[in-house]
């Protein structure tokens, strides 16, 4: 079940879509400043060869309008360790537990369009990301949100110390990421220090400071590109949990449309309909 | 508090941005530093690549805009609606403030350029891909992408065949000369404010960013906007200057929305400071 806000907007860009079937029936002239859906989706098949050692340009997802299916959900039931659970039961995720509202729900996301964090940004509302490669580093910014993350490809180690004393570094939405080429199509991405705060999907999956986070990029063909997530923090999770198998499909007008939640948007929605029509169930 | 959570208190925060803008006119930076928070370079500058802006760099430094024209009527209109916090308060009431960041909505284009962490400044960087060239920003970790493959703007927005106005707009730029970049931006969503007193901007205001590198470390930007709408004539709203980023990285500067709201609720309103 999507979120009411979501739905709200989701309606919009559905009417945006349908507006770019419109135009296209009508043979109006195209604008290369618009995302045509439907384009994306006539782009079959696998263009060619993957070029080696290159990720760069605009993706499509899932929730693209595309037509791109997720290939593997994150893992369900979660192999959680006692605190995991623990931690897990507090995190009220819409749609969950037979149908928490959104009015019940505590996901930081729905209640304030607090930040995802990774890894839930590469997991959830997946629509569009684009990457940039420089010299030392490897950029993924993605369109729901306006945001990017930068991935250190200069043979840094990655950070250890999040808590206290010397040398220690802030947990981060973004975590701190390196990346290496495993080989010439695929690319491996690690990350750690992600602030606990932020859930690691959609459905509530917790993490902690220490979580590692393993994400493999492999391009396939120059149209498709598969990313699979693994996450291994010991103190939550009895052993490494999946986090899914998402996939992209290379979309040819590299344009792609603005998705941004707009907190004062949602405070005046959950105002004014959610929380009023959503009663807190204590039994959920 | 983390480095990421800036808006334990975005009034607090304000006061902080006038203060530090201050020591940065007039304070003497301290010895390696260019400016405060800013080390120098080690070497001396080389000269500037050619069309080349890749790296990190951080400012405004010393800006110095134009006074603002006139306003239309239009403009003046939705100027009075609004309610700036801070030290940008046109009245006594310094909490009173219907600011869209205060619950850290999008600042939106240019208003990001100004920006709002505590040192009042912020990093970006420059990167490309296929036909464009893309800017990463820190502050809000937001990104603008900009077309270099000689499209030309969209001439409207938000009507039929035309795309949506952007936070950050629509993008076009191309080289002057080996160091100069000029950026053409238009459509932007009218909802953001075009600074922190409240100043109005539309979506078919044509806002000009002109970067010249002088050399490796230094960076010029003057930005003009072009406003019929809401201004009786255009002018230089940023002249500033920005240097390069020894160590090229960044941090993570989020307005968090729970914490903004929270700090409204909790804090301000029960202080008798009303945001909102």
């Amino acid at each position: 079940m999507r979120r009411a806000w979501t739905g709200v907007v989701l309606g919009v860009a559905g009417a945006v879509f349908l507006s770019a079937l419109a135009v296209a029936q009508n043979s109006e002239p195209r604008s290369p400043w618009k995302y045509y859906p439907e384009d994306a989706r006539k782009n079959v098949g696998d263009g060619g060869p993957a070029p080696k050692r290159d990720l760069t340009g605009t993706w499509a997802g899932e929730s693209s309008g595309a037509g791109v299916e997720r290939l593997v959900p994150p893992e369900s039931p979660p192999p959680l360790t006692p605190l995991g659970k623990q931690l897990f039961e507090r995190n009220r995720a819409e749609g969950g537990r037979g149908g928490i509202t959104i009015a019940e729900s505590n996901d930081p996301h729905v209640r304030y369009c607090d930040p995802f964090g990774f890894p839930r940004n590469m997991n959830d509302q997946i629509r569009s990301m684009t990457i940039t490669t420089l010299p030392d580093r490897t950029f993924v910014l993605l369109k729901f949100m306006t945001i990017w993350r930068e991935i250190w490809m200069d043979g840094r180690a990655l950070p250890t110390n999040f808590s206290r004393g010397k040398d220690v570094h802030d947990p981060t939405y973004n975590g701190y990421s390196v990346g290496r080429w495993e080989d010439d199509y695929t690319f491996v991405v690690e990350t750690t220090g992600i602030a606990p705060e932020t859930w690691a999907t959609e459905g509530g999956y917790p993490h902690s400071v220490d979580a590692r986070v393993t994400e493999r990029f492999q391009r396939k063909s120059k149209n498709d590109l598969t990313l699979t997530m693994t996450m291994d923090d010991p103190k939550l999770y009895t052993r490494p949990v999946s986090l899914g198998v998402v996939h992209f499909r290379w979309i040819p007008s590299q344009t792609f449309f603005d998705f941004t939640c707009i907190p004062s948007s949602v405070q005046r929605y959950l105002k004014e309909m959610a929380d009023p029509a959503g009663q807190p169930n204590p039994a959920k | 508090m983390r480095t990421h959570a800036i808006v334990v208190s975005v009034i607090a925060l304000a006061l902080l941005t006038a203060t530090t803008g201050h020591a940065q006119r007039g304070g003497r930076a301290p010895e390696g530093f260019l400016r405060e928070g800013i080390p120098k370079m080690p070497n001396p500058p080389g000269p500037a690549p050619k069309r080349d802006l890749s790296g990190v760099w951080v400012g405004p430094i010393d800006n110095k805009p134009d006074r603002l024209p006139a306003m239309t009527p239009a403009g003046e209109a939705l100027f009075k609606e609004r309610k700036p916090y801070g030290s940008a308060s046109r009245n006594d009431d310094l909490g009173a403030s219907n600011d869209p960041f205060i619950t850290c909505d999008p600042l939106g284009f240019p208003r990001n350029l100004l920006a709002h962490a505590v040192s009042s400044r912020g990093r970006f960087i420059f990167g490309s891909a296929p036909d464009r060239l893309l800017i990463a920003y820190e502050q809000q970790r937001v990104w603008r992408e900009i077309w270099t493959d000689g499209r030309a703007l969209p001439k409207a927005v938000d009507v039929r065949g035309a795309p949506e106005s952007r936070y950050y707009g629509h993008s076009v730029g191309r080289w002057e000369n080996d160091s100069t970049l000029v950026i053409d931006t238009t459509g932007v969503d009218e909802r953001p404010w075009l600074d922190e007193e409240g100043h109005p901007r539309s979506s078919s205001a044509r806002i000009q960013e002109r970067y010249t590198r002088r050399d490796q470390y230094n960076l010029q930007l003057t930005v003009t906007i072009d406003d019929a709408k809401f201004y009786t004539k255009p002018w230089t709203w940023m002249r500033a200057d920005f240097y390069w980023v020894q160590g090229q990285d960044f941090a993570e500067t989020i307005c968090i929305p729970s914490e903004g709201i929270e700090y409204r609720d909790t804090l301000a309103r029960p202080s008798g400071i009303v945001i909102r």
